[in-house]
């Protein structure tokens, strides 16, 4: 896609081809951020997913320049960037609550960073109403940041950032604040925005949505230690262990032995019953191991073939508007979450299948 | 009928305090008027002349130059101790801060006499004594912690997330300080200067203490005349008082004019996550 006008003057030498870091950051005596490692690779937009106090805000800090790494070091295009101050890297960054400087209009905010690189008058006023044009703000320049509402505040913030043409955009939590409507639309703003612009990304979030919907590529952390990176696609159906499979919606874990392994299939007992997953390298017969599956690939009913068929009662149903979800207790006293369109009936007694091939075999932790 | 005893109970306290204020001060005003004043309701006639001999032979003049250099010197280094001082409060916590907080809150907790004597000969015995420079000094001891407290809730208001966003739109940090912090605090650097240079005119303790002949602050010089009590007439005593009052009521009336308290706290965005 063709750079839109606003970036008409960026040149795209000042956008960055690779950033490297492997840091670790430690609080106190408290190990925030173990050593961790990430590459970007410039146009991309990779998202940090995670749960509150995971240390992904750390991590977005410690590139941003505003928190000192307690070890490691930070390559941008080969060069280590880790003792420049961030007002010198030249990052653009937006923050969870806006901090738009309320004593500046709509239009001070946005012409904060050219002025304090002193450019001319014209050549201000000229991005800056680019740049209100391309966050939609156009005619809102003598408002202050008081008289708009969370969506136009957050748009001003990242107006300010774009206008500077960053090398790279760093996005803290930025629709934590929003009702959920105005966050589902702001998120397809700032991709647009992302791909129209050509940017280099990396945005914080503990929303498994806004990962998946926005990333090239996801990087999960968990207390600070990286837990899983890959496409939404890759963490979303192949998690690799427990936690990623529990943050990305798998509901059920089942505790099995496994079994004999044979064309791709490996056995897997669960409470005397024996069920059937795919195979996955260096899982062994005899291995304690989970089973994962999510609530909405168990089917109700009996398959044809009768192979992984557990049957249990209906001990609590949710209504989701166009799906329900039911917790059964199972007859080996287990419990399983189960999604459906078809009603479910509280109280009454169901077969189940769970699809061989929407299992995720885990290690146990 | 207990709501309205209590609210009768209310405004008869009122009115006692402000009768007996007014009744103070325009005893006062009177008397500073009078060509002589003897058992009657009224002086008999009246007469500005107590103004032009209270100037005169009070060098009132010069009284008044040397309280306004002082309240205004104490005013400037008090903010500009206080500030940064309120600033790093506002911003760091450290395992001292509440003992420190304590430290700087004593000057004003204690009563000013306390210390004052004993702070008062430190200061001669540096040689500062009885000097414009030691009256400045010792009242900076209370003034200080009064800035810094006054100005420490207004940076607690401004959330520490607008510095980091100036950074990273380029600001160094004196930018920071210029364009950011400094336009933010104007309200509570006003308040905390107001506030300083009232309490300096009106501080009689640490003043006292420390004036010497060429030092003598409006209170100093009008305590000193009253109790050389027979040698001055009392009408010009109180001439000297009403200068007093008129002039504390014009700086605040000036500061007042600039500065709104109720208009002071305004929100900024201060949602900390």
């Amino acid at each position: 896609m063709r750079p839109s006008r606003a970036y008409a003057g960026r040149g795209m030498a000042d956008s960055i081809d690779k950033l490297q870091m492997s840091i670790t950051k430690r609080y106190g005596g408290k190990v925030v951020l173990d050593q961790f490692p990430l590459e970007i690779v410039g146009r991309e937009f990779v998202t940090f997913l995670g749960p509150s106090g995971c240390g992904k805000s750390t991590a977005l800090g410690i590139i941003a320049g505003l928190v000192p790494p307690s070890d490691g070091e930070i390559h941008l295009n080969g060069r280590r960037i880790d003792d420049v101050p961030p007002e010198k890297r030249g990052f653009g960054m937006v923050f969870q609550n806006y901090a738009l400087f309320p004593h500046l209009t709509v239009f001070g905010n946005i012409a904060f960073g050219l002025s304090l690189q002193k450019r001319s008058s014209e050549e201000i006023d000229k991005r800056v109403r680019d740049m209100l044009g391309l966050v939609r703000l156009a005619g809102y320049e003598d408002r202050y940041p008081g008289q708009l509402s969370g969506g136009q505040q957050q748009r001003v913030a990242i107006a300010r950032a774009l206008v500077l043409h960053p090398r790279l955009m760093l996005f803290d939590e930025p629709l934590s604040n929003l009702d959920a409507k105005l966050r589902v639309e702001m998120r397809a703003e700032i991709k647009q925005l992302h791909t129209r612009l050509g940017l280099t990304s990396i945005y914080v979030t503990h929303d498994q949505a806004e990962a998946l919907s926005l990333s090239d590529r996801i990087v999960v952390l968990r207390e600070g230690v990286l837990m899983q990176v890959g496409t939404p696609q890759e963490i979303h159906d192949r998690p690799k262990n427990v936690f990623v499979a529990d943050f990305m919606g798998f509901r059920n874990f089942l505790d099995v032995t496994l079994g004999k392994e044979a064309g791709g299939m490996i056995e897997a007992g669960f409470k005397g019953q024996i069920l059937q997953a795919r195979a996955r390298d260096s899982f062994h017969p005899g291995e304690r191991a989970v089973l994962a599956i999510r609530p909405e690939d168990v089917r109700l009913g009996q398959s044809g073939d009768g192979v992984n068929v557990l049957r249990g009662k209906v001990e609590l149903v949710e209504y989701l508007g166009r799906e329900q979800e039911a917790e059964i207790t199972l007859d080996g006293g287990a419990r399983l979450w189960v999604r459906s369109h078809e009603k479910i009936v509280l109280g009454e007694t169901l077969d189940l299948t769970l699809p061989a091939d929407k299992f995720v075999l885990l290690r146990r932790e | 009928m207990r709501g309205r005893m209590w609210k009768l109970a209310i405004y008869l306290f009122l009115l006692g305090f402000i009768l007996n204020l007014l009744g103070i001060v325009t005893h006062v005003v009177v008397s500073s008027f009078a060509k002589r004043w003897f058992g009657k309701p009224l002086p008999p006639a009246f007469t500005t002349d107590w103004f032009t001999y209270a100037w005169r032979e009070f060098e009132l003049s010069h009284v008044l130059f040397i309280t306004l250099f002082i309240a205004l010197a104490v005013v400037f280094i008090a903010l500009a101790i206080g500030f940064p001082a309120a600033y790093v409060l506002a911003r760091r916590n450290f395992n001292a801060k509440p003992v420190l907080l304590l430290l700087y809150f004593l000057p004003l907790l204690i009563p000013q006499m306390t210390y004052g004597i004993p702070l008062a000969t430190t200061l001669y015995g540096f040689g500062v004594g009885g000097t414009v420079i030691g009256v400045i000094l010792a009242v900076l001891v209370p003034m200080v912690p009064l800035a810094v407290f006054i100005l420490l809730p207004f940076f607690e208001q401004i959330s520490f997330n607008l510095e980091w966003s100036a950074q990273m739109l380029g600001a160094s940090r004196l930018q920071i300080f210029r364009r950011i912090l400094l336009p933010l605090m104007l309200p509570g650097i006003l308040t905390a200067g107001l506030l300083v240079l009232v309490n300096t005119i009106s501080n009689f303790e640490l003043a006292f203490l420390l004036a010497g002949g060429g030092s003598q602050t409006l209170v100093v010089a009008l305590y000193y005349n009253v109790f050389a009590g027979g040698v001055r007439p009392v009408y010009s005593i109180d001439a000297m008082a009403v200068i007093y009052m008129c002039t504390v009521m014009a700086v605040l009336l000036v500061a007042l004019r600039f500065v709104r308290p109720t208009q002071m706290v305004f929100r900024l965005d201060g949602r900390r996550n």
